[in-house]
C-alpha cells in the first residue's frame, strides 16, 4: 500500500489486528524515542523547532522541485508528511489535543514511511522557510525512526548498501583486493588514453593526500577515478588510496536515513587516514560524501580524529589555477552546463571552486538557472539514483527530476541540434547517475547529443600534457 | 477594579518576558545537533545583523516566496510592532507618535489578523494544515486589536492613552479596559505556543544553519545511552552512543546483514 503508485520500501501489510498493533506501538515507541534527548540528540534541536514553529503558511511548497513536478499533488507538499508528524508530536508526546486531528493505523504508518522517501533531503524548502524549520529533516527524522526502531529501510540503502559496505568495505561489495585490481585496470587504460604513465599509490604512510572516491564510480565511470590519478600523477602530488575497510569508498547511506550507520562508516573512514598519517583527506566527485565527512561528521570527531578534510573542487582548483596542470580550453570547445550537487551547494557552500575550474578549461559555459544554493536537486538526491523499489525509478524520473531537465533544456535551449555534443558537469556519482537516467529515459544522448560526466575528466581532456581525446562521447 | 487591571497587565507582561526565556532555555538545554548547515551563510556578524533585520522589520523571505501571504501577514507583523514600539514610546515621552502608532499598529493588526483568519479559512492551500488552535489565535488577535479601537470609537479612549493610564494605576473606560485585558491575557499566553517563533528562530539561524563550529558539548552525549530497537543498531540499555558507534556488528554477525 501506498499513497500514490509508487513504492520505495514495499512494506508488508499487516495480516491480522494483532500484528497492525505490534507495528503500530513500535512505530509510537520510535516516535517517543525521535523526541528523546538520549536517542536523539543528533537533531532534536532542529527538529523540535520546525515541528514547534512550523506555522503550515506553504511558502516553501513552490520551492520544492518535488511538489511542483508532480503538478503540485498535495502528497508531495513539503509539509504534507510534517503536518502528520507534528499532529502526531502533539498528540501523543505533548498531549495537546486541538493542535490538529490525526488517527493512528497501519495506513497512517505505511504513508508515512513511503512518503519520508519522497523527498530529496535537498533543503530547498527550509531555505524558503521564514521560520527556520526544515521540513526536509523531517523527512530525514522520519526515515531514522522507521531504520533504528522498526529496522524499515530501503534496501538498496540498508541490507544492500550500508551493512555491506561495514562488512566488505564497500556497498559495490568490492573488498580491499577487488578494489586493488580494479584500479590496476584504470591505471593501465588512464595511461594509454593519456600517455602518462599513472600507477595508484595505496596506503601510503604520510602521504599529504588521501583520496576518497565514490567507489561506484569505479565500476559506473571508471575514467573519474583515473582522470584523478592523472591529475595528481601530472601535478607532482603526494597522494595515496587507502585500502582500508569503508577507507576506499567514500559514500555513507547513512546520512539519508540512519545516524548510527552514518557515524560507524564515518569514523572509520577517518580512522584509516587517522593510521596512515596523511596530512588530509580528499574526498573526489561525490556530494553527499563531501557533506558526511567534512560537515556532518564534525562534532562526532574526538581532537585525535579531527584530520583536515577537504573537496576535491578546490584541490583541482588549486591544481588548475595555480598552473601546476596548463591546460588548453581549446578541447573543451562544446557547450557545457554546471549541475550544482545540493551536498555541496546548498549545504555545504561549494559554489565557486568548481566555476573557476570551468572558466579556466572550458570556453562555452552555461549556467542553468537558478543556480550555486538556489539550485534544483537533480532528483536523485538522499539515495533515490539508487534505488528503483516498485516503480520508484519511474517516480524519480517523471516527478523527482522534471525541473532539472527543465533547467538543462534551458540551458541548451540554442545548441540542441545533435551535431553540437553538449556535456552535462556533474561533479556527484549519485547526480550523474541520475541525469544517465533521466538523458536516457528521454531519449536525449540519442536525439540531441546531451551527454553527463564529472568535472575531473573535462580537466584531463583540456590537459595539454595529455593526448586529446580523453573524452569519448560514448554513452554509458 | 482599575488598580487589579493594572496589576494584570504588569503580571501578563512579566509572564510574557519569564515565558519567552523559559522557552529560550528549553531550546538552549537541547543537545548540541550534528552540524546542519544551510547555504548562504550571511558572511560576519554585519552580514547577519543585515540579513536578520531585513528577515524581521520586511519578512523578506515571504516577500521572494509567498507574495499572496506577505500582503497578509506584513500588515500583522508591522501592527505587532507598532503597538510594541508605542509602548516603549510611552517611556520616552514622544507623544504625538505614541498615540499615532498605536492606532495606525491597532488598525494593521486589525486588518492583518483578519486577512489572514480569512486566509487559514478559505484558502484551500491553508485549510486542510489549520488547527483550531490556529484559528482561536487569529480570532483572539483580531479581537484584541478590534476592542480598543472601537473603545475609541465609542468612548473616546485613545489606546495610547489608555495604556498609559494602566501603567499608572489610574482608571481606563469600561471597553478600553477589556481591550487591555485581552492584550495582557495575549501577551502571556503566547511565548507558549507557536508563535514564540521570535525565539526559536535565533536557534534555528545562530544554533544549526549558522553554525560550524565544533562544540566540546557533544563529548558528554557521546555519553548517552540509546534505546532504538533495530537489531542492527545493537542497542541493549547500556552501550553509550559512543559504543554502538565504535561498533561494527556486521563483521561479529555477517547473518543480520540478510535481515531487512
Amino acid at each position: 500500500m501506498s499513497p500514490d503508485r509508487y513504492s520505495a520500501l514495499a512494506m508488508p501489510q499487516p495480516k491480522s489486528p494483532e500484528e497492525e498493533r505490534v507495528l503500530l506501538d513500535a512505530f509510537l515507541r520510535g516516535l517517543e524515542k525521535l523526541f528523546n534527548r538520549e536517542d536523539n540528540w543528533t537533531f532534536l534541536r532542529p527538529l523540535l523547532i520546525t515541528v514547534e514553529h512550523c506555522v503550515r503558511c506553504q511558502t516553501c511548497s513552490e520551492a520544492c522541485h518535488i511538489f511542483t513536478g508532480s503538478g503540485r499533488r498535495e502528497i508531495y507538499r513539503p509539509t504534507y508528511r510534517s503536518e502528520i508528524l507534528r499532529r502526531l508530536y502533539f498528540k501523543f508526546i505533548k498531549h495537546r489535543h486541538w493542535q490538529g486531528a490525526v488517527e493512528i493505523d497501519w495506513k497512517t504508518v505505511s504513508d508515512l514511511a513511503e512518503l519520508a522517501y519522497r523527498c530529496n533531503l535537498c533543503r530547498r524548502c527550509a531555505q524558503a522557510c521564514p521560520m527556520g524549520a526544515d521540513n526536509g529533516l523531517v523527512a530525514h527524522e522520519l526515515r531514522k525512526l522507521f531504520s533504528q526502531e522498526m529496522g524499515v529501510a530501503p534496501k538498496e540503502l540498508h541490507a544492500a548498501g550500508s551493512l555491506v559496505q561495514l562488512r566488505t568495505g564497500s556497498t559495490t561489495g568490492m573488498n580491499p583486493a577487488a578494489a586493488r585490481d580494479n584500479f590496476d585496470f584504470i591505471d593501465q587504460e588512464m595511461t594509454e588514453k593519456t600517455g602518462i604513465s599513472v600507477k595508484t599509490p595505496w596506503d601510503v604512510e604520510g602521504a599529504d593526500v588521501l583520496l576518497i572516491h565514490n567507489a561506484g564510480e569505479v565500476l559506473s565511470w571508471p575514467e573519474n577515478p583515473g582522470a584523478f590519478a592523472v591529475m595528481l600523477t601530472a601535478a607532482g602530488v603526494n597522494w595515496t588510496l587507502s585500502s582500508e575497510l569503508t577507507a576506499y569508498d567514500a559514500v555513507n547511506y547513512g546520512l539519508w536515513y540512519d545516524d548510527v550507520q552514518f557515524a560507524r562508516v564515518a569514523l572509520r573512514q577517518i580512522e584509516a587516514a587517522r593510521k596512515l598519517k596523511v596530512k588530509r583527506i580528499v574526498i573526489g566527485e561525490c556530494g553527499h560524501a563531501h557533506k558526511a565527512l567534512t560537515v556532518v561528521a564534525d562534532r562526532l570527531l574526538p581532537r585525535s580524529l579531527n584530520l583536515p578534510r577537504e573537496s576535491s573542487m578546490t584541490l583541482m582548483r588549486d591544481l588548475v589555477l595555480g598552473g601546476r596542470l596548463p591546460v588548453d580550453p581549446t578541447r573543451n570547445h562544446f557547450p557545457v552546463t554546471l549541475h550544482d550537487p545540493c551536498n555541496m551547494a546548498r549545504l555545504m557552500g561549494i559554489t565557486e571552486a568548481q566555476r573557476d575550474v570551468l572558466r579556466a578549461i572550458c570556453p562555452d559555459i552555461r549556467e542553468m538557472t537558478p543556480n550555486r544554493t538556489d539550485n534544483y536537486c537533480c532528483g536523485g538526491g538522499s539515495g533515490f539514483a539508487l534505488m528503483s523499489g516498485e516503480s520508484f525509478l519511474d517516480w524519480r524520473l517523471e516527478i523527482a527530476g522534471a525541473r532539472k531537465m527543465e533547467q538543462v533544456l534551458a540551458a541548451f535551449a540554442d545548441c540542441m541540434d545533435p551535431s553540437i555534443p553538449k556535456y552535462i558537469c556533474a561533479p556527484c556519482s549519485n547526480c550523474k547517475g541520475q541525469f544517465r537516467d533521466l538523458l536516457s529515459h528521454r531519449g536525449l544522448w540519442k536525439s540531441n547529443r546531451i551527454f553527463y560526466g564529472g568535472l575531473a575528466e573535462l580537466v584531463v581532456n583540456a590537459m595539454r600534457d595529455a593526448k586529446p581525446g580523453f573524452l569519448e562521447w560514448e554513452w554509458r | 477594579m482599575n488598580m487589579l487591571l493594572s496589576c494584570f497587565a504588569y503580571l501578563a507582561g512579566a509572564v510574557f518576558l519569564a515565558g519567552s526565556a523559559f522557552r529560550a532555555v528549553q531550546y538552549a538545554r537541547t543537545p548540541v545537533p550534528l552540524r546542519w548547515e544551510l547555504y548562504p551563510i550571511p558572511p560576519g556578524a554585519a552580514g547577519q545583523i543585515r540579513y536578520t533585520l531585513a528577515e524581521v522589520l520586511l519578512l523578506r523571505r515571504i516577500w521572494q516566496n509567498n507574495r499572496k501571504l506577505w500582503f497578509r501577514t506584513y500588515p500583522f507583523h508591522m501592527g505587532i510592532y507598532l503597538c510594541a514600539v508605542s509602548v516603549a514610546s510611552l517611556v520616552a515621552g514622544v507623544e504625538w507618535f505614541t498615540e499615532a502608532a498605536a492606532l495606525a499598529g491597532l488598525v494593521l493588526l486589525l486588518a492583518g489578523s483578519c486577512a489572514l483568519l480569512a486566509a487559514r479559512l478559505f484558502d484551500p492551500a491553508l485549510k486542510p494544515y489549520t488547527s483550531p488552535a490556529d484559528l482561536f489565535n487569529l480570532a483572539w488577535f483580531a479581537v484584541a486589536a478590534g476592542v480598543p479601537l472601537a473603545a475609541f470609537a465609542l468612548e473616546g479612549a485613545a489606546p495610547a492613552a489608555v495604556w498609559l493610564a494602566v501603567f499608572t494605576f489610574r482608571p481606563a473606560p469600561p471597553l478600553a479596559g477589556v481591550g487591555v485585558a485581552l492584550a495582557a491575557l495575549l501577551a502571556a499566553y503566547i511565548p507558549f505556543t507557536h508563535m514564540a517563533h521570535f525565539v526559536a528562530k535565533y536557534f534555528a539561524y545562530h544554533k544549526i544553519r549558522w553554525d560550524d563550529h565544533r562544540d566540546p558539548a557533544v563529548a558528554a552525549q557521546l555519553l548517552y545511552t540509546p534505546h532504538w530497537s533495530a537489531p542492527h543498531v545493537g542497542a541493549d540499555g547500556r552501550k553509550t552512543w559512543a559504543d554502538v558507534a565504535m561498533a561494527n556488528p556486521t563483521l561479529a554477525n555477517p547473518a543480520r546483514e540478510k535481515k531487512p
